[in-house]
């Protein structure tokens, strides 16, 4: 057995754009597809391991949160109030189309936490919005006729009160 | 169409977003498009988001002016909501009382003895046909018990009542009535080897397929010091929805609990039952608390039972003690929910407020704010010792089961 411990140990990964990243393994641990990359191996992984699915904009996201979790996981006490309101900021800081392409990514990666938190972020999205916004949201196409859609309206008509009209 | 920027999630991720999502915004979301319809509508995804739903809500029938209706308000406000008083909604359901709830729906009954029931969803407001009662040989004495329950064998919603038809020496003789709540209801008897027994808990507790309620074996009674006292076992009586059979379960302690404080002319029947536990649900667990006098400590003991049916996995999960003030040992409390951080909502004749909030790691016991503008609590029935629970807590579904 070597005498580095196993958090030191750095993995590379590579990106589509073909940028590398170095990440302890303590967090590539995190990165459920990664990890099972690196337990199927054999010998130890030397060179990079690259993700054809994931762009450099979203593993920077991903590596920042989960770095930071860790972070705040690993800290004293205060730390809840400090990662809700890191949580709140990088949600904030993120277009929908940028989301949508980090959600995509962390489901390739099988990041279970951050998947959940982003599923969480969209909801609060949608939350109040009608129900074009959310047609045009996730880009699907109205296939019901005018009349279908007017009678399922009808049919839970209380239900559409308080909500944005489209 | 799309610019290259832009990507579209596939359905399965779509479909976990839409699992947190309240069940309002999701009958919305019904008319997106014809494969969200189907998927929202459907049995695996409706049992899926109710099993993930937190948004409890408290439901309660209210004496208004023009007779009962429903009343509703969220769990979460009552127990979270220090700063403002919780909005309580009418749902405007007359003269029906709340009988059973599981799943997100609940079960109201016009009528004493019943007359009919009807289904409810409070979420999607999806009320059912109206199911008229059909009593064996016109036997239709004011009910036991009653409860609604779900097979999910067969994915229906089950109704079980039972009523006294005779009342011999030896004890009562009664049958069980089950109706299957699907497009053709149907009622059949079922049989009873559990008898004779008296139970308290009018409305079953529902929890891992089976209704549950407290009871006790007039055969077991045992005399206590006081001649005027008669010492009861209570157990509880169960009924699994898919194999429709009765069942028993013993309490946390084996022994003789509670005591029944007899009238002078020494009739079982007129007596007065002293603290008899309460069953509940708390945190999917079954759930049962002891009223201080049982073990003679100060505070109230709710136990969980952590695996369904193991009588040796009665664990304690909470005591509420004393504090002197809200807390006596002349009140009663009955649980009604219990948090994730196991903040506890409960519900009690105490001296201000019926309804408290006790958070054990800040060892404080509030009521709640109430906006009484739009109800003053006027819970009906007013006295512990009328038909029925009071309040029960619902969680959001969009189940329905029948046109």
């Amino acid at each position: 057995m070597s005498g580095i411990s196993d958090t030191e140990r750095m993995i590379t990964l590579k990106t589509v754009e073909g940028t590398l990243f170095d990440v302890k393994s303590s967090i590539a641990k995190d990165l459920k597809t990664v990890q099972a990359f690196i337990d199927d191996s054999d010998d130890d992984v030397t060179s990079p391991i690259p993700l054809p699915n994931v762009f450099t904009r979203e593993l920077s996201r991903i590596l920042d949160y989960l770095n930071n979790h860790h972070r705040f996981r690993s800290g004293i006490e205060k730390a809840d109030e400090e990662m809700a309101r890191y949580d709140a900021e990088f949600a904030k800081s993120m277009s929908h189309e940028e989301l949508k392409a980090l959600i995509l990514a962390a489901n390739y990666l099988n990041v279970k936490d951050l998947l959940e938190f982003l599923n969480q972020t969209v909801a609060d999205v949608i939350q109040n919005k009608s129900v074009e916004f959310v047609r045009n949201f996730f880009g699907i196409e109205n296939d019901y006729t005018p009349e279908e859609e007017e009678k399922l309206r009808n049919e839970n008509e209380w239900a559409f009160n308080g909500v944005e009209q489209d | 169409m799309h610019e290259s920027d832009e990507c579209d999630l596939p359905e399965d991720l779509i479909w976990e977003i839409l699992l947190w999502l309240p069940g309002r915004l999701l009958l919305l979301l019904r008319t997106v498009c014809r494969a969200w319809n189907s998927f929202i509508s459907s049995h695996e995804f409706v049992m899926h988001h109710h099993q993930r739903s937190t948004q409890p809500r408290l439901v309660y029938c209210s004496l208004e002016s023009e007779g009962l209706d429903i009343m509703q308000c969220s769990v979460s406000s009552l127990l979270y909501n220090q700063l403002q008083p919780t909005r309580i909604e009418p749902l405007h359901i007359k003269y029906k009382s709340i009988q059973g709830s599981c799943n997100g729906l609940l079960c109201l009954c016009e009528g004493l003895p019943y007359k009919n029931l009807t289904l409810f969803n409070p979420c999607t407001r999806w009320v059912s046909l109206i199911v008229p009662f059909e009593y064996p040989n016109g036997d239709d004495r004011h009910p036991v018990f009653c409860g609604l329950g779900y097979d999910a064998l067969r994915n229906k919603y089950k109704f079980v009542t039972c009523s006294k038809t005779s009342i011999t020496v030896g004890g009562l003789g009664s049958r069980a009535i089950v109706c299957t709540l699907d497009a053709n209801p149907s009622w059949k008897t079922v049989d009873h080897p559990m008898f004779p027994y008296f139970t308290w808990c009018h409305s079953g507790t529902f929890v891992n397929g089976t209704l549950n309620w407290i009871a006790h074996d007039p055969s077991k009674n045992r005399e206590d010091d006081d001649p005027f006292r008669l010492l009861l076992e209570y157990f509880i009586l169960t009924f699994e929805l898919e194999t429709e059979s009765f069942g028993r379960l013993r309490l946390p302690r084996n022994s003789f609990f509670g005591r029944l404080r007899l009238p002078r002319n020494n009739h079982t029947l007129s007596g007065f039952f002293e603290d008899v536990p309460s069953l509940h649900v708390l945190k999917n667990f079954l759930s049962i608390c002891f009223h201080p006098a049982y073990d003679n400590t100060a505070a109230y003991t709710i136990w969980i039972m952590k695996e369904y049916g193991v009588e040796e996995s009665w664990t304690i999960v909470l005591r509420i003690p004393f504090n002197g003030r809200i807390i006596t040992p002349g009140n009663w409390l009955e649980p009604l929910y219990m948090s994730e951080d196991y903040i506890l909502l409960a519900y009690g004749e105490f001296y201000r407020a019926k309804l408290l909030v006790y958070n054990f790691r800040r060892r404080e016991v509030v009521h709640p704010m109430i906006d009484i503008s739009s109800d003053s609590l006027s819970i009906y029935p007013l006295s512990k010792f009328s038909y029925g629970k009071f309040f029960h807590v619902y969680h959001e579904s969009l189940v329905s089961c029948f046109p």
